[in-house]
């Protein structure tokens, strides 16, 4: 109790050197902060970095020429959407032939072009900014999996189809024969979709829309339950975690991915991968190699900060000789004398982390737990820090200063 | 009685750059009730042999005793504790301490409630002639005299009935060096106290009943008359 008693009179009578002890211990906990905090921010950018700088994959043909108008099976689509794909764009292509003199066998060509998409972002800006949805539909529809689809007003009036009509046809995939080189159709069924939305563009004029676009799904499960193998024509989507991207490519080449050959002369056949990485990797690279650098010299920076406190603290506990010898000589026996000043200066170290933990937390975007920690760390080297300098003071002669030799 | 004695004392001081033997084979006794002085010359070694007989420094030959008990068996710390109180040249308060804190401490550090030690202070800052609007007063506030008067009222909380006492005079004027003596003496004649005063002064060695000469770190007793 009186150990206690002591503790706060000495630390509220001599102010200046409390305060100051205070401030140097706030200061150190600044540094440290800033040190820790420039890991942990590096490492959160990391951590981040997948979403500022996107890490995209691409399904190409097996020359990397193509990127449309493939052939991808089903196989390597499920490898892709199980592989830590996310954001995933895919579209499947078929066609119908709705002009029933273009119905007889065998089949030469559809009138009707039609793509499954599995979000309205694979329409072109100019048709999507333009369609007019009936009531109750709009651009969601793509996501999801009914009988529905969106058409040119181009296409609507050279067949007779309204807004919110029906449209019904026979619906074929297509293979097509690289040996013959011409495609041949399978009829798959009677499709029959509601007109949930109709557009005006010239690009239908000049050939680069489908004349029907409906949801991926819908066409999916049209195609599964006729018993048929379907492939997909295109596919993108964003690797989910690019920090494991060698395991993730480890896979995707398990899966049966290859890389581009540009000396092929394959190029529908959707096999390889085209992996926009370099930025990422590059970016990445270089916010690991400072992280790298920070850590290594962690421990060098932190005994730093211990020598510091150290010759700091020495410093004011010297000026504190004179008490410690008088205590000394009246008898207090030196172990009490060294907690004394022990306890003394932890208080204003711990008084520092206190008063510096609402301030980290508003200023910086370190977290309760991280700043915790680091001033965790603070303490273990102030303690520590003030043991040695209580040592070094120690193992001087303090009693020398009362007694002159003669 | 025999209070303390040193027997056969040898003390090498060891600075950076010299070794000095300050005592050579040193034998004294100090007795309850007699007013010791030790004088000679400075450098003779007469502070060495009072902070050697306060614990303050281990010889490296021969031996401290408090009666009959080494000094060794008792530990320096405690010496200070109970046998013996000192008193300095420069007084040694403690700044930051009031005038009662400071004579309340020896008190405190052997574990006496707050209540007793400040009532007991009050008596012993009283006995010395200081005035109760004084006691929360800070020493740099007091004259030399009377931070020489709450030195001895600090050296009297504790146990100790020997008081070893290092030019207790010497940074005061004539007028108050005679009241410091003159506490000493009373503590020595009404209480039965062994004091030892080392000094420089042959006034103040003329006024004690036992004189020791320091000559190069060998002392001798010097007869005198009672």
């Amino acid at each position: 109790m009186f150990a206690l008693t002591e503790v706060w009179r000495d630390l509220y009578r001599n102010k200046g050197k409390s305060f100051l002890v205070f401030l140097f211990g706030i200061l150190v906990i600044f540094c440290i902060a800033f040190y820790m905090g420039n890991i942990q921010n590096n490492e959160a950018i990391l951590r981040n970095l997948s979403q500022t700088i996107p890490v995209t994959v691409q399904v190409v043909g097996t020359n990397g020429n193509r990127q449309a108008g493939l052939e991808i099976d089903q196989k390597h689509i499920e490898a892709l959407l199980s592989g830590g794909i996310s954001d995933s764009l895919y579209t499947m292509l078929a066609g119908g032939n709705i002009d029933e003199k273009n119905q007889k066998q065998p089949i030469q060509y559809c009138d009707t072009s039609m793509i499954g998409i599995n979000d309205s972002s694979l329409l072109s800006p100019l048709i999507r900014e333009q369609i007019s949805y009936a009531q109750g539909w709009d651009e969601s529809l793509f996501s999801g999996d009914q009988p529905a689809c969106v058409i040119s007003t181009d296409y609507a009036s050279r067949h007779r189809i309204s807004l919110g009509g029906t449209i019904e046809f026979p619906l074929y995939v297509w293979e097509y024969e690289e040996d013959d080189m011409h495609f041949r159709f399978v009829e798959v069924g009677k499709a029959s979709l509601v007109v949930a939305g109709t557009y005006v563009s010239s690009e239908v004029a000049a050939g680069n829309a489908s004349d029907v676009a409906v949801p991926a799904r819908w066409l999916q499960s049209f195609l599964q339950d006729a018993g048929l193998d379907y492939t997909y024509a295109s596919f993108q989507g964003t690797v989910a975690d690019p920090l494991q991207l060698n395991e993730w490519k480890a896979g995707m080449k398990k899966a049966g991915f290859q890389e581009v050959d540009p000396d092929s002369f394959k190029e529908r056949e959707g096999n390889a991968l085209e992996v926009n990485d370099r930025l990422f990797i590059e970016t990445a690279d270089r916010i690991q190699e400072n992280i790298r650098i920070f850590r290594w010299f962690q421990a060098p920076f932190l005994s730093l900060i211990v020598l510091l406190i150290v010759f700091v603290l020495f410093l004011v506990l010297r000026s504190s000789r004179r008490e410690i010898a008088i205590a000394l000589s009246l008898g207090r026996p030196g172990f009490l004398c060294a907690l004394r000043c022990f306890l003394e200066n932890a208080l204003l170290m711990l008084l520092g982390c206190v008063v510096t933990l609402p301030v980290l937390l508003a200023a910086t975007s370190l977290g309760l737990g991280d700043i915790l920690v680091m001033e965790g760390i603070f303490l273990v080297c102030a303690f520590l820090s003030i043991i040695i300098a209580l040592a070094f003071l120690f193992s001087m002669n303090v009693l020398e200063l009362l007694t002159k030799i003669d | 009685m025999e209070m303390l004695s040193a027997k056969n004392v040898d003390y090498i001081y060891q600075s950076k750059y010299q070794k000095v033997q300050a005592l050579k084979d040193v034998s004294c006794s100090f007795e309850a009730g007699t007013f010791y002085a030790i004088i000679g010359h400075s450098g003779s070694g007469k502070t060495t042999l009072l902070s050697v007989l306060a614990g303050l420094g281990t010889p490296v030959r021969g031996s401290v005793y408090v009666g009959e008990t080494p000094l060794d068996e008792i530990g320096q710390e405690r010496h200070r504790r109970e046998n013996v109180s000192l008193i300095y040249q420069g007084f040694h308060l403690f700044p930051t301490l009031t005038v009662l804190e400071n004579v309340m401490y020896p008190m405190q550090i052997v574990k006496r409630s707050q209540k007793e030690a400040a009532a007991r202070a009050r008596e012993l800052l009283a006995s010395v002639g200081l005035k109760k609007e004084q006691e929360k007063k800070f020493p740099a506030m007091l004259s030399g005299g009377e931070q020489q008067r709450v030195a001895i009222a600090r050296a009297l909380s504790s146990s100790a009935k020997v008081i070893l006492a290092d030019e207790p005079t010497g940074n005061l004027d004539t007028e108050n060096g005679k009241v410091v003596i003159g506490l000493l003496k009373q503590l020595v004649a009404e209480k039965n106290y062994c004091v030892i005063v080392v000094t420089h002064d042959l006034d103040i060695a003329a006024q004690a009943d036992v004189v020791y000469r320091m000559t190069d770190g060998k002392l001798d007793r010097e007869e005198r008359a009672v």
